[in-house]
């Protein structure tokens, strides 16, 4: 049994819908990218979601509902197959965002209540209701690996035949904690311009997006992508930063691909994870230097940051629907703002859109805080 | 699968300081930032893992309902000022998943581990997602806890919890070791039953012939048509823990949400 993606939606920076999305995605190319930059981040170098400017509740709501809605009526799903759906989440904030507005309202006195909610259990409620799944929701807290994690669990119960389908969700909204709070780790770009892998690479720029991923046993198209393998593994390194050989990177894109039995010249692109911090630019690349040599072989490498933001925990499903966008469309995108690596790289992402056929196998990298490690690949060569 | 280590910590007066010296007994992790949650489960897995050898696939499921609330609270009451600023541990600090990360650190395992969360079952949720991966050989060992810190210090906290609106809320560290192996056990999880509606958990108790089953707050209605027992605590993973240290050959325990979802467990000793 296999489990494939058959319904996809995302909401970011770039737009709220696949059209927008896509069109704006075609027209970005080396040259723009700087002049774009500079006009989003007129106010705050943050990749903002645009025309949802309601209060932080309402906007989670609409936000999340439009996604979600659209993702089923791609997937074409009745109402009946509606409430069979599994709901997995993935986000690091959850609804940090509401719940600041709660006691800012509270502080003036405005509102009784200090919380939205104690716990972020009650997203899984809200869209259990908003489906009205039958089933109980269950929300993944694993930094930036969250929703990644969270596909491949769903994923890996429709192979094992406990359940027919699912709907997986990525949620990162802007909420003042998690911005802060990076601010004060010292991670954020300084010269606002996002370059992962690049020689002059100086931080994160972070996002917000939301996304949502129907998986099914059955296939509905002849190009949807079915799920092949994944791996989950530990680096005890540090709470904030990866070890910087690169070893468990290394492990973990080599897990999933020996799961799926495939070499690496099976691979038509790495979509790495390339946050752009000075160290997961080169534990990451020392990872995938190793993986290089392991199969003395190597593959295209590209990362999807530059275009819409890190989106923490949500950035698992929102990378892997706007890179199924792109294969739709017969191309790779580019890893923007890339011009040099440093000199101990193997590698050179995509500088440059790159065109494909609609058939391809795509190895997801993810790496977290709190030393957690995802790969995960797709392929609709199955 | 099989229960082979039990550890449970309730307490309702133990502050952050008390925590940390018992954890400065146990073990060199530093700690001395963190949150009352963190060491609330760290203290948690290395009891429950004492005499324990670890396998190289464990698998570590932190569960929990409200993460770490306090530190939530503390960094609300900080973001709505005129130029807040974030200090670097109060932000990492509400990164829930920072939690799973410090048990393996503590533990020196190199296993997965996570954070999971499911309105009011959590725990279940998390074991039924642990039994999964154990299940499909993903790992050889499940060490699974559920973690909450006492909602004493937020004000009118029975407003936002739906459960038990008239128990006060403790510090909650709950710690399984589970594996497949019979040998030594102290209790068989049997059977682990998804709920989607109340017609199936009054199918599944008429057919039963037991004295033993017991229910959490949520489901508390079920009591009114059945000769059934109310589990006192507000975390329900707590009976697991009454079983293994009572009579009891077998006992049924159910925990159902406010929509009556939920999961039906059976353990056997």
């Amino acid at each position: 049994m296999n489990a494939y993606i058959t319904g996809t939606s995302l909401i970011c920076n770039i737009g709220d819908d696949y059209k927008q999305i896509i069109q704006n995605l075609k027209n970005m190319n080396k040259e723009n990218y700087l002049s774009n930059l500079k006009k989003i981040f007129e106010q705050k170098a943050y990749y903002k979601i645009y025309n949802y400017d309601y209060s932080n509740e309402k906007r989670y709501k609409k936000i999340i509902k439009k996604v979600i809605n659209n993702a089923i009526k791609e997937a074409g799903l009745s109402k009946e197959e509606q409430k069979d759906l599994y709901i997995f989440i993935g986000s690091t904030s959850m609804e940090m965002a509401v719940n600041e507005e709660y006691r800012k309202n509270y502080e003036k006195e405005e509102s009784n209540l200090e919380f939205k909610a104690i716990g972020n259990g009650s997203i899984g409620e809200y869209l259990e209701n908003l489906i009205n799944s039958k089933h109980k929701s269950l929300l993944f807290a694993t930094a930036c690996t969250s929703s990644v994690n969270a596909l491949c669990y769903a994923s890996r119960l429709i192979k094992e035949k406990k359940i027919k389908r699912a709907l997986v969700v990525g949620l990162e909204l802007f909420n003042k904690s998690t911005y802060g709070g990076f601010s004060s780790l010292m991670l954020l770009s300084k010269k606002k311009i996002y370059r992962p892998f690049d020689k002059h690479s100086d931080g994160i720029i972070l996002g917000e997006a939301c996304s949502a991923i129907i998986l099914d046993s059955k296939k509905r198209n002849e190009n949807d992508f079915a799920y092949l393998s994944s791996s989950n593994i530990c680096d005890n390194y540090s709470e904030t930063t990866s070890d910087p050989s690169g070893i468990p990177i290394f492990e973990a894109m080599k897990e999933s691909l020996e799961k799926a039995s495939l070499q690496l010249n099976n691979i038509d692109c790495i979509k790495a994870h390339a946050t752009g911090s000075e160290n997961n630019n080169s534990s990451e690349a020392n990872g995938i230097k190793q993986l290089f040599e392991y199969y003395n072989s190597h593959t295209k490498i590209t990362s999807l940051k530059p275009i819409i933001g890190h989106t923490l925990g949500a950035c698992g499903t929102n990378e892997i629907v706007l890179m199924l966008y792109a294969i739709r469309n017969n191309f790779l995108p580019a890893n923007f703002g890339f011009e040099k690596a440093p000199n101990e790289f193997v590698f050179e992402p995509l500088k440059e859109h790159y065109p494909i056929s609609k058939k391809q196998t795509i190895l997801f990298n993810y790496v977290a805080f709190g030393g957690n490690n995802s790969s995960v690949i797709l392929s609709n060569k199955v | 699968m099989y229960i082979h280590s039990i550890y449970k910590q309730i307490d309702e007066k133990k502050t952050l300081k008390d925590y940390k010296s018992d954890l400065k007994q146990l073990s060199k992790i530093n700690l001395r930032r963190s949150s009352k949650f963190n060491i609330l489960a760290v203290l948690g897995a290395i009891k429950v893992t004492k005499n324990i050898q670890l396998s190289s696939k464990l698998g570590i499921y932190v569960t929990s309902e409200y993460g770490p609330i306090n530190d939530v609270h503390k960094i609300l009451r900080v973001v709505n000022q005129e130029d807040y600023i974030v200090m670097p541990f109060d932000f990492l600090n509400i990164n829930s998943n920072n939690v799973s990360f410090y048990v393996s650190q503590a533990l020196k395992a190199k296993g997965k581990n996570m954070l999971l969360s499911s309105e009011d079952l959590s725990f279940e949720k998390g074991l039924y997602i642990a039994q999964f991966d154990l299940e499909t050989k993903v790992i050889d060992d499940i060490l699974i806890g559920n973690v909450d810190e006492s909602l004493e210090e937020i004000k009118n906290y029975h407003n936002y919890i739906s459960s038990a609106s008239d128990m006060i809320s403790k510090d909650y560290s709950i710690w399984f070791y589970i594996n497949n192996k019979k040998e030594n056990s102290l209790a068989k999880i049997d059977i682990i039953k998804e709920i989607h509606e109340q017609k199936q958990v009054e199918d599944f108790i008429n057919m039963l012939n037991s004295k033993n089953i017991y229910i959490n707050h949520l489901a508390k209605k079920l009591q009114k048509e059945y000769d059934i027992n109310l589990i006192k605590e507000i975390h329900s993973s707590s009976i697991i823990e009454k079983f293994i240290n009572s009579n009891m050959k077998e006992l049924y325990y159910i925990a159902l949400d406010r929509n009556s979802k939920g999961f039906i467990f059976k353990l056997i000793k």
